[in-house]
């Protein structure tokens, strides 16, 4: 099949001057001049003949004039056919084209026909095949990052496919398409074409906006997937309930998700603290669900420790294990500043008896050594600070120490207001509400408390009842303060910001010894609460361990040395890294991490870090972006979906831009212009 | 490929002075250093204009990528200009362009051109960087938040 079209049809509107021979033409034949001439009877014999040849002469002439132009005009609209017989197998015309080859983790999934990785291959394969050495052709592989591939011939980009894996990020199609796009409306090439060679799977297209402009390109979506999914994933491992001490048993949380459109009810499941076992078991998961699993264990051991869950066997192994790596304190220490004893009783009372290391300060003598010490600091009741302690307070938390402050009867609001708060957390203290010591008219916290890791295990279910406030401080959230729980009325009770690594929170009703505030230091509620708002403020002292797959890693030293360290990946390949100053600490510039799973740090010839490496959850979902999505995205473009049991050659080259005609129109011009001169000069020489 | 490598000789211009597409362009081929790479500015712009004019390349979230191919350039250059006001570059999102990623190479090279295009795609994704970026205080500033976000990938 044949068609026939223009790169530049614009210029077809030229072949209005076709028409200009025709009317010289005839606007010359009206123009007959009159002769007086004495005998015309001689001529009238000649005339008959030579008329007759002259007139055949202007009209081979006037058809000439015509072609000429036709032809100039259709060479510069430079027509082309189209169509799979065109011109040989991929044409003549030149193409520019953009393959764009996922390689996220879900392109793992296992079929019988191979993975969808090494499936995609063989279509890259046959999609090279389309293509000339004169074309410009470019790959770039894509996951959440963009690779190209360029600088390559053809044959070079061939050979390389074998070489290529299947990585264990997740896929965001945006920067590859913009890259594409970009790319495409640069070229001069009459053919223009995208390829996307993909599992589909909608995570990878959720950032790409429906406002790209694909005019003038041809885009082929080949999209590789199983017919059937089955897939479950380890989607998240976590501790809950707080803080991990030695000694005391913690709660392992494990979600598993069902990707498969039916029930899976058969996924045996192992999780290991270190390498000993701690559960094992068969999860039932509905179709397209997920089930969160618990179980208790005890640390035994401080520093950092490997919590690794793993699933049986399924057509996607790669999401089928998840690494965490948790750590274990071995003592917390929590410096509580009061002024007065009776400031500091309950709550140093609270903390001890959830046998944390506890050191009282007035806030006069508090230095660098002291907070350096402590992991979290609490503030009771302090009227004022100087300007040095806040300093050191801000430090102390920038590096991932916690602070809590309660406020109280001596607290100096315009002090706070202008000095502490505008440093620590943003907030105003508008007024105080309520009476101290008046314990008939009070506030309480609402039934329902909110979901928050300071407040869990502390539900007012009938376990405890709210502690009644007669009186407290109205405080206004500013910047990025929250307000994380508030009294029955709506009023702001407890408020969290975060500094740097570290977390800030305000308690708005005084703590002290004499209960005039409240009577939640006596009441159930406290002693939990205490022990989960410290675990919570020294979460941030405790370095974060995990991290997504595709992510710059750089860990905290740890040891102190200026020698090497050796790099262990999941795989077990080695790498030497220096330590490297990074601000005022120093660190382990590990780099870009690229496979899931334990990664290890070896110095001065003994384990010196350990952090765990995850896989994207959103990776593991197979589930194909719809045709409506795609056809939104790629607008009134030529959208090809070429299905499995398509030849690509069969949907691209009938598409295709094949022989140019432009050379032929220009030389065939060429040829008219010289027959017209020829003709027109030997009309001329006879009349002469 | 890194955004540094790409623009050598540190070009950036943080508070762009044009007021519409064409000054901006303007000033960004005007900072492009005329030498080895580069051999003639006015026929780069000529270039630069002649790609916006088949459509925008101001791509959305306040960015756009205007670039060109030339046979007056020899080398793939780059300038990165901001301007904190905005300027209605025809956007595909119909809002104003903030963040300005000029890209010029030869003619006949198409690697290093692609390559520079996936990096800033890949870079220019974040919002946070976007942010950072168009509140740069200067070119130092600006230099300094390129450096810090390249280490992260």
């Amino acid at each position: 099949m044949f068609g026939l079209s223009f790169t530049n049809p614009a210029m077809l509107y030229g072949l209005w001057a076709a028409l200009l021979p025709l009317v010289i033409h005839l606007l010359n034949r009206r123009r007959s001049v009159t002769l007086p001439f004495s005998n015309v009877a001689l001529l009238q014999t000649l005339q008959h003949d030579r008329m007759r040849r002259v007139k055949l002469k202007q009209i081979i002439l006037l058809i000439l004039r015509t072609l000429l132009i036709v032809l100039l005009v259709l060479a510069f609209a430079r027509p082309t056919l189209t169509g799979a017989g065109a011109s040989g197998s991929v044409g003549d015309a030149g193409t520019a084209a953009v393959i764009l080859v996922d390689q996220s983790l879900s392109m793992q999934y296992r079929t019988p026909q191979g993975t969808l990785f090494e499936r995609s291959k063989a279509r890259v394969r046959d999609i090279l095949s389309l293509f000339n050495a004169q074309d410009d052709v470019q790959i770039l592989l894509v996951d959440s990052d963009v690779t190209p591939l360029s600088d390559a011939s053809l044959t070079t980009l061939r050979a390389r496919i074998d070489g290529w894996s299947a990585q264990f990020d997740v896929t965001d199609m945006l920067p590859g398409l913009q890259t594409a796009l970009t790319h495409l409306q640069t070229s001069q090439m009459p053919n223009k074409e995208l390829y996307v060679v993909s599992d589909v799977s909608h995570v990878g297209w959720a950032s790409v906006p429906d406002t790209l402009e694909w005019d003038g390109i041809s885009v082929f979506v080949v999209p590789e997937r199983p017919e059937i999914v089955q897939n479950v994933s380890v989607a998240q491992v976590k501790t809950v309930g707080g803080l991990l001490r030695v000694g005391q048993p913690v709660t392992l949380e494990i979600e598993l998700v069902n990707h498969s459109e039916t029930p899976r009810g058969d996924v045996p499941l192992q999780a290991f603290w270190d390498d000993r076992r701690i559960i094992q078991q068969v999860a039932h998961i509905p179709a397209k669900g997920h089930k969160k699993l618990y179980a208790r264990f005890t640390p035994e051991t401080s520093g950092a420790r490997a919590l690794r869950v793993e699933i049986g066997d399924d057509d996607l192994p790669a999401d089928n294990t998840r690494v965490s790596v948790v750590q274990v304190p071995e003592q917390l220490r929590v410096l509580v500043i009061g002024d007065t004893r009776q400031d500091t009783y309950f709550l140093s009372q609270a903390l001890q008896a959830a046998s944390f290391d506890v050191h009282i300060q007035s806030s006069d003598q508090v230095t660098d050594e002291i907070l350096s010490a402590a992991d979290v600091v609490y503030l009771c009741h302090v009227s004022r600070l100087s300007a040095g302690i806040i300093n050191r307070l801000q430090k102390h938390v920038s590096s991932g120490g916690g602070l809590g402050i309660v406020l109280g009867e001596q607290v100096d609001m315009r002090h706070y207001n202008e000095r502490i708060l505008s440093e620590l957390l943003p907030a105003t203290l508008i007024s105080v509400r309520g009476q101290p010591g008046a314990t008939t008219a009070y506030q309480a916290f609402p039934p329902e408390l909110p979901n928050h890791p300071m407040l869990s295990h502390v539900q007012l279910d009938g376990t405890f009842r709210s502690p009644r406030f007669f009186a407290h401080y109205v405080v206004r959230p500013e910047g990025e303060t929250q307000a994380i729980l508030s009294f029955a009325n709506g009023t702001p009770a407890l408020l969290e910001s975060k500094v740097g690594q570290g977390h800030v929170v305000l308690f708005v009703s005084e703590w002290g010894a004499t209960l005039s505030w409240n009577d939640m230091p006596v009441s159930g509620f406290f002693l939990p609460f205490v022990y989960n708002l410290t675990g919570y403020l020294v979460s941030g002292a405790v370095s974060q361990s995990d991290y997504m797959v595709g992510r710059v890693v750089n860990r905290p030293l740890g040891i102190s040395t200026k020698n090497e360290g050796v790099l262990r990946s999941p795989g077990n390949d080695a790498q030497t890294i220096w330590p490297q100053q990074r601000g005022v600490s120093p660190i382990w510039p590990v780099g870009r991490v690229d496979r899931p799973g334990l990664w290890k740090i070896y110095a001065q010839e003994r384990l010196a870090d350990l952090f765990a490496v995850q896989v994207d959850p959103m990776a593991s979902d197979l589930t194909r972006v719809s045709d409506a999505r795609l056809q939104a995205i790629f607008g009134d473009t030529r959208l090809f979906v070429v299905s499995a049991d398509q030849q690509i050659k069969d949907v691209v080259l009938p598409l295709r831009y094949g022989r140019e005609f432009w050379r032929l129109a220009l030389a065939g011009a060429l040829f008219l212009m010289f027959v017209e001169m020829w003709i027109a000069k030997t009309t001329r020489s006879r009349r002469l | 490929m890194t955004l540094m490598e790409i623009l050598s000789g540190r070009s950036v211009v943080v508070g762009l002075k044009g007021q519409n597409k064409r000054e901006v362009l303007e000033e960004l081929v005007n900072s492009l250093e005329v030498g080895d790479k580069i051999t003639d500015r006015d026929k780069v712009l000529d270039a630069v204009l002649l790609r916006e004019e088949i459509m925008s390349t101001g791509i959305g979230h306040g960015i756009a990528i205007p670039h060109g191919k030339s046979e007056y350039v020899t080398e793939l250059g780059g300038v990165l200009g901001i301007k904190k006001e905005g300027v209605d570059f025809d956007a595909l999102d119909g809002k104003p362009t903030y963040i300005f990623f000029l890209l010029v190479s030869p003619l006949d090279v198409s690697g290093p051109h692609i390559k520079a295009l996936a990096r800033i795609s890949r870079l220019l994704k974040g919002e946070d960087f976007r942010q950072k970026l168009i509140a740069a205080a200067d070119n130092e500033d600006a230099i300094a938040i390129i450096e810090e976000e390249e280490k992260k990938y």
